[in-house]
């Protein structure tokens, strides 16, 4: 339930957001918790191209969706998860478990958001986890990028994995970033 | 000094050239999907296919080149997704006029480069081009990501990673906070320092314009600065265009950035009569695939170009989150002999 509004101006305000959105009601909304905002939120979010309100959108999104929040969320129907997986950001890193769970989500657009999600980062143990866990994702893709991970932010245990993982890959491009991070770790290490 | 630029206007007169266009009873249009970092594309690549088929247009790239070479039109050199509608536009006497539609998309971005290929050729190829994408400030199309930037830590090890120029602006906004520098001034310190090391990906970028038009803006001399410096990037001005008359729409934002460089830099396209659309303010993934699908109907219809701005504008409600009212798109017409 909305924290300051009654249900009907609450509704009323949600849906004149929808029509139109405002960067600035993106915010007010935002401020007052309720989820059910959200949906129209990330919309708001992904429909911006370009312009000084592109960043507060997604400022809007991250204030309203936080931790238990995306854990409820991705947990739930389809809608639920397509919408959540837009506000999970590898920057963070309580989000990297929610990453690795919706890489292998069973719906294909709820995985095509969490990969892009994994294309920024901010380096933390709990990424290094994603990273490793993410060499024998079923995506090639996935495995291209949990390679380039490690090869920037791994250390020699890491050289173990991704000889494993070269041993197995059939994807090309994965293969050439894991040779890639074979070689930059075993450089780092001797360095 | 200002930068030279050209507007565009919003109430030109008369209508492209449909005798031109229709030659043969056959227009061959070019549709693209450019690129975007958080998968807004992808909903517009699937509406867009709909709207096609919703038209009647048939994925059937053979009969589609069947008719091209029949028109007397190149045909293409690329694989992809050529759809054909016998008779859906009309010719000035009411005869039918076949239409061929090629539908390029960026999709994951993987393969930008040869989605910018396709598009590319289907300026030259085509009698009408139309991308609709991000404007990238100005600079051109784009089919995929444009960098991977690694900020590293004061031992040199990889403290963050990007390949969203908003994540980026986000993180230099952050840090320059205590100090005072804006996103801008900290991401140049921070270049100059050896801290942030950029990897460009710039294959599928069209580069149109490297003048910065929104120095208010973070991404644009992100955009800018790293397009300068890629020698191999492709630009417009370096393509060869047959001597033709074409209609090109570019639906980003603000693309008619896009205009003073196409009408000055490019001779060869605007030798045979070049007309073009763009956008005068932002616009929204979420209207881009009815307004590609408005400028084909506007076509089909035979509309002047008023007509066609107003059906553009329609499928673009007017908006002021950049400060700019008003319709949506404007002309840049090539001079009518």
């Amino acid at each position: 339930m909305p924290k300051q509004l009654d249900e009907t101006t609450f509704l009323a305000r949600l849906a004149a957001f929808t029509r139109k959105p405002t960067i600035t009601e993106a915010l007010a909304l935002a401020r007052l918790g309720d989820e059910r905002a959200l949906s129209p939120l990330v919309a708001a979010m992904t429909n911006s191209m370009e312009g000084q309100d592109v960043s507060r959108y997604r400022e809007a999104v991250r204030n309203l969706a936080e931790l238990p929040l995306l854990q409820r969320w991705l947990g739930g129907d389809l809608e639920a998860r397509r919408v959540a997986a837009h506000a999970l950001s590898a920057h963070d890193a309580t989000h990297a478990p929610l990453i690795a769970a919706a890489l292998v989500d069973p719906d294909a657009q709820v995985r095509a958001i969490a990969r892009r999600s994994l294309r920024a980062w901010t380096a933390s143990p709990a990424l290094h986890q994603l990273f490793r866990g993410a060499l024998t994702n079923p995506d090639p893709r996935v495995r291209l990028l949990a390679a380039e991970g490690l090869g920037k932010i791994g250390d020699r245990e890491d050289i173990v994995h991704l000889n494993q993982a070269l041993e197995t890959e059939t994807d090309d491009s994965a293969r050439d970033r894991l040779a890639w991070a074979i070689e930059k770790l075993d450089e780092d290490d001797s360095a | 000094m200002p930068l030279p630029r050209l507007n565009g206007n919003l109430t030109p007169r008369g209508a492209p050239r449909y005798d031109q266009l229709f030659a043969e009873r056959l227009v061959s249009i070019v549709l693209a999907v450019g690129f975007d970092e958080t998968g807004a594309n992808r909903p517009v690549d699937d509406e867009l296919e709909s709207g096609l088929l919703a038209r009647g247009l048939q994925l059937d790239p053979g009969a589609a080149l069947a008719r091209l070479a029949l028109g007397k039109r190149p045909t293409p050199q690329r694989p992809g997704n050529h759809y054909l509608a016998r008779g859906l536009a009309r010719d000035g006497g009411g005869g039918p006029v076949d239409v061929v539609v090629t539908l390029v998309r960026a999709g994951d971005g993987s393969a930008g480069g040869e989605a910018a290929s396709a598009f590319l050729e289907g300026t030259n190829r085509c009698d009408v081009a139309v991308y609709g994408g991000h404007g990238r400030y100005g600079t051109g199309p784009d089919f995929d990501y444009n960098f991977t930037a690694d900020l590293l830590d004061e031992h040199g090890k990889v403290a963050s990673s990007f390949s969203d120029y908003r994540d980026l602006e986000d993180l230099m906004r952050e840090r320059g906070k205590p100090s005072g520098r804006t996103a801008l001034a900290e991401y140049r310190l921070l270049l100059k320092q050896g801290r942030l090391v950029i990897r460009r990906v710039n294959s599928g970028n069209l580069v149109v314009n490297l003048r910065n038009y929104h120095t208010s803006e973070f991404g644009s001399y992100l955009m800018v600065d790293q397009l300068k410096a890629d020698s191999g990037v492709r630009r417009m001005s370096k393509q060869r265009f047959d001597k033709k008359y074409r209609l090109w729409m570019f639906n980003g934002c603000r693309t008619h950035d896009y205009f003073y460089n196409l009408r000055k830099l490019n001779p060869q396209a605007n030798a045979g009569g070049l007309d073009l659309l763009g956008t005068r303010r932002l616009i929204y993934w979420n209207a881009i695939p009815d307004t590609m699908l408005a400028l084909v109907d506007g076509l089909c219809a035979r509309d002047d170009y008023r007509q066609l701005l107003a059906r553009l504008a329609e499928s673009n409600p007017v908006d002021d989150s950049d400060g700019e009212t008003g319709p949506s798109h404007v002309a840049e017409l090539s001079p009518r002999p």
